[in-house]
């Protein structure tokens, strides 16, 4: 068996299984059933709200507009409101809003997985794996949304670096009875079955990506993924390769990489933003800070971001952070955990009263974010 | 080295008023900070797959996650977005240790003549690392809650203790100088553990050398160098990338790569320049040294170079005080293979490694061919006569092997009839003693 079939294996007599109930289920419900007895009745373990850790730092006092869940209040048990909180960012609020409905809907596949989804922003998989167990074999459960299949095989490569074999034998799984649907449905119904086929293949190359597996990773990326995409996320794809070389210090394949995603564009005018954020990346590596300056006036802020961080090795400290306080309060989408981390670290450096400095800054950005915001970007010492 | 004034806003006091630092207080006029300035990492994210189409709330979970710059509609957990160092981390023997320092003026009063210097104190030495900058030299002024930063860069070149000495000195409206020291440590680790092992090669002179090389730093490392540079008389051949496919299209050549903790093995071939002369192969005790060169994180360089790797030492005593035997024999025609009990003849090459001339005679270590099951036929004892200084001479011996198998063959003496002093000879070839095959 070459290795490269190990992309497309599916196993004949999981195909015969599944071609039986073809007339039964929607295109998008299929999959490998295992006998269903082995299921039970999924249940919360974290039934605790989680409450909004920053409104309880900030001196501000709360407004009638706040956006947190309050199990008290009607008008946040609708959905619209779960939407409204998932919106604007709000993880913590989402995973309070469904204690509530869990405990009355236990087998709502669907918020369970915006559950989960929200539980894994917040980083806290234990919780997640944990609740998991509680669903039994999730192959016995018929209707369970292929998103949720994924997070759970997705689950273990970011817990730690012990997991990453746990998540990529699920994702393999996974991979393999995806191969087994495509090869049983008709040509003209394989649409949705690739697009997910091809989303577990970028999810195998991020658990690569985080073991720093080289040899797998620009092998996956350029030998499976590129050849489904179309053009505009081929460059990007190319742009991904020559970050991850850049982080693993290897230059030389990143500018064959970068110039790989160059002769993709029709036209080297107008490089979109994706190219010139690279090209200030190379800089980096090379030490070359003479041709740095701000290319498109505070549009971009993660370029923003970069330049700051740029001018701080320039030894340009004021001017870094008078930049940083601009961006954050030119719009609210500007404000990034790595950005607020970034600032607490060089209001650390520049003087002793980066405490007073850093409560201002939460002052001001509770205003604005979510109850998703991460609090150690603040690196405050409780 | 840049230095930069910075303002933070307050324009300079230009008051003559007599404030002074308040003694009860107890704190310095400056404050001195130091930031360690490893290279950035970019930003790592968790994109949550889901289909819009499946429900509402679906739909509104990616419109928020899309509102994250870092993902947008992405599937890659690596950003664009640059992340400071998270801590101060480890210094590395060969690695450039870079910091920005800062200095605050958290007094209420105008510092004038702000000072500052940086050294870097060893074990061993002390190293400046502020060259005199034109900036310097003038008279430089802090305003109440002024900061300036200078960024510190240093080539760590020994093992051991380093410190990062910080010296500022001002002085205040009431003209009275104030001096503060600051020391950091900076603790310096080994970034590679390198472990060289020799190997002979079949002919005289030729050696293998076999480096291993373990990642000892917590960040991958990209070793884009590893070369042996030989001493003059020989030439070497890297071994290391032999089986490695190459194909021309390939973005990447993983083999370089060395995750932490791992090891990777490296490989040379050194053998004796055609032209080298005798005295130019003996006489240099050793064999190159080692030039290792590697990148991570973000164009992060290191470099280390070994001392000169020395010859591995001979098997036989000597009688000079260098490292070379007085005596060395080379087996120069002798099948490696054979029947038993058939005849073997073998030519024995002697040559004379000393400054004086040898008068040698032959004979034979009966206990060894005993042991390996083989007897020496012919002449098994004679004069030799006079072998000059650096000479050769060849003679011929033969022997008959008892027994099948792979046999060494060895156990030569010779005595120098001058210095009344014998040589012995352990194994110079190998023998693979088949059976007959009786038809």
């Amino acid at each position: 068996m070459s290795s490269q079939s190990i992309w497309y294996a599916y196993d004949p007599q999981w195909a015969l299984s599944i071609r039986a109930r073809l007339n039964e289920l929607d295109v998008s419900d299929l999959w490998l059933f295992e006998s269903a007895s082995s299921a039970s009745m999924p249940r919360l373990i974290l039934d605790k709200y989680l409450g909004n850790p920053i409104r309880q730092m900030t001196s501000k006092k709360s407004t009638e507009n706040e956006l947190t869940y309050d199990s008290l209040r009607g008008d946040h048990q609708t959905l619209e409101a779960l939407n409204n909180f998932l919106r604007q960012q709000c993880w913590r609020s989402a995973v309070d809003w469904t204690i509530t409905y869990l405990m009355k809907n236990p087998s709502d596949y669907h918020i369970w997985f915006i559950r989960f989804a929200c539980l894994i922003k917040l980083r806290l998989f234990q919780t997640i794996e944990s609740e998991f167990e509680t669903f039994g074999n999730l192959n016995s459960i018929s209707k369970l949304p292929f998103s949720l299949r994924l997070l759970h095989a997705e689950l273990p490569i970011y817990m730690d670096s012990n997991h990453f074999h746990d998540g990529l034998d699920r994702l393999f799984r996974l991979l393999m009875i995806t191969n087994t649907i495509l090869s049983v449905l008709p040509k003209d119904q394989t649409q949705l079955w690739h697009r997910r086929r091809l989303r577990i293949l970028y999810s195998i190359a991020n658990c690569y990506i985080l073991m720093k597996r080289m040899d797998l990773i620009i092998s996956i990326l350029e030998n499976q993924i590129v050849k489904n995409e179309p053009v505009e996320q081929q460059i990007e794809i190319y742009l991904l390769i020559v970050r991850i070389l850049l982080q693993t210090g290897d230059e030389l394949n990143a500018q064959r990489a970068f110039d790989r995603a160059l002769s993709l564009l029709p036209s080297k005018e107008n490089l979109s933003d994706g190219f010139l954020l690279t090209k200030e990346l190379f800089s980096l590596f090379r030490n070359d800070f003479s041709s740095n300056k701000l290319l498109t006036a505070m549009k971009n802020p993660i370029e923003v971001n970069n330049h700051c961080v740029i001018l701080l090795y320039m030894s340009k400290m004021k001017e870094s952070l008078d930049l940083y306080e601009k961006l954050i309060r030119d719009k609210a989408t500007n404000i990034h955990e790595a950005i607020i981390f970034n600032m607490c670290t060089i209001y650390e450096l520049e003087s002793f009263r980066f405490t007073q400095k850093k409560h201002e800054l939460v002052d001001y950005i509770s205003q604005y974010v979510g109850d998703g915001f991460s609090l150690t970007a603040l690196k405050l010492q409780t | 080295m840049s230095l930069s004034i910075t303002n933070s806003g307050l324009p300079p006091s230009t008051t003559t008023s007599t404030t002074s630092i308040d003694p009860t207080k107890n704190v310095e006029p400056l404050a001195v900070r130091v930031m360690r300035l490893s290279k950035p990492a970019l930003y790592q994210n968790i994109p949550v797959y889901g289909e819009e189409e499946s429900s509402s709330s679906v739909d509104a979970f990616l419109t928020g996650q899309s509102h994250d710059m870092a993902i947008g509609d992405d599937h890659s957990v690596l950003s664009h977005l640059l992340v400071l160092p998270y801590s101060f981390g480890n210094v590395f023997l060969g690695e450039i240790f870079s910091a920005i320092v800062a200095l605050h003026n958290q007094s209420d009063q105008i510092l004038h003549d702000v000072i500052l210097k940086t050294d870097i104190q060893t074990a061993t030495q002390r190293i400046t690392l502020n060259v005199t900058d034109q900036i310097d030299s003038n008279k430089l002024e802090l305003a109440p809650d002024q900061s300036i930063s200078r960024v510190l860069q240093h080539e760590v070149k020994e093992l051991g203790n380093h410190s990062l000495v910080c010296t500022v000195t001002c002085t205040d409206q009431n003209g009275e100088k104030h001096n503060l020291k600051k020391v950091f440590k900076l603790p310096v680790g080994k970034p590679i553990d390198l472990k060289t092992r020799f190997i002979l090669g079949a002919t005289h002179d030729e050696y293998y050398i076999v480096a291993d090389i373990q990642n000892q730093t917590p960040t991958i490392l990209n070793m884009t160098t590893v070369d042996l540079e030989p001493s003059p008389a020989y030439t070497v051949t890297n071994m290391s990338n032999l089986h490695h496919e190459n194909s021309e299209n390939s973005l990447c050549e993983p083999w370089r790569f060395i995750r932490p903790t791992e090891t990777t093995t490296y490989m040379f071939y050194l053998k004796p320049r055609k032209d080298a002369t005798f005295e130019e192969i003996h006489s240099t005790p050793t064999l190159g040294k080692l030039d290792i060169v590697w990148m991570s994180g973000f164009g992060e360089r290191g470099r280390l170079q070994t001392n000169q790797l020395p010859k591995p030492t001979p098997s036989i005593a000597t009688t000079n005080l260098g490292y070379l035997p007085d005596l060395r024999i080379f087996c120069m025609r002798g099948l490696g293979q054979c029947q038993v009990e058939d005849s073997q003849k073998f030519s024995i090459r002697i040559l004379n490694c000393t400054q004086r001339s040898m008068d040698l005679s032959l004979s034979f270590d009966n206990i060894f061919s005993k042991r390996e099951q083989f007897l020496w036929i012919g002449v098994i004892s004679k004069q030799l006569g006079r072998l000059e200084a650096h000479h050769t001479y060849d003679i011929d011996i033969e022997l008959v092997p008892l027994t099948c198998g792979l046999k060494r063959i060895g156990g030569l003496k010779l005595t120098d009839l001058s210095m009344r002093h014998t040589y012995d000879f352990d194994d110079f070839h190998h023998l693979f003693v088949l059976p007959k095959i009786v038809h």
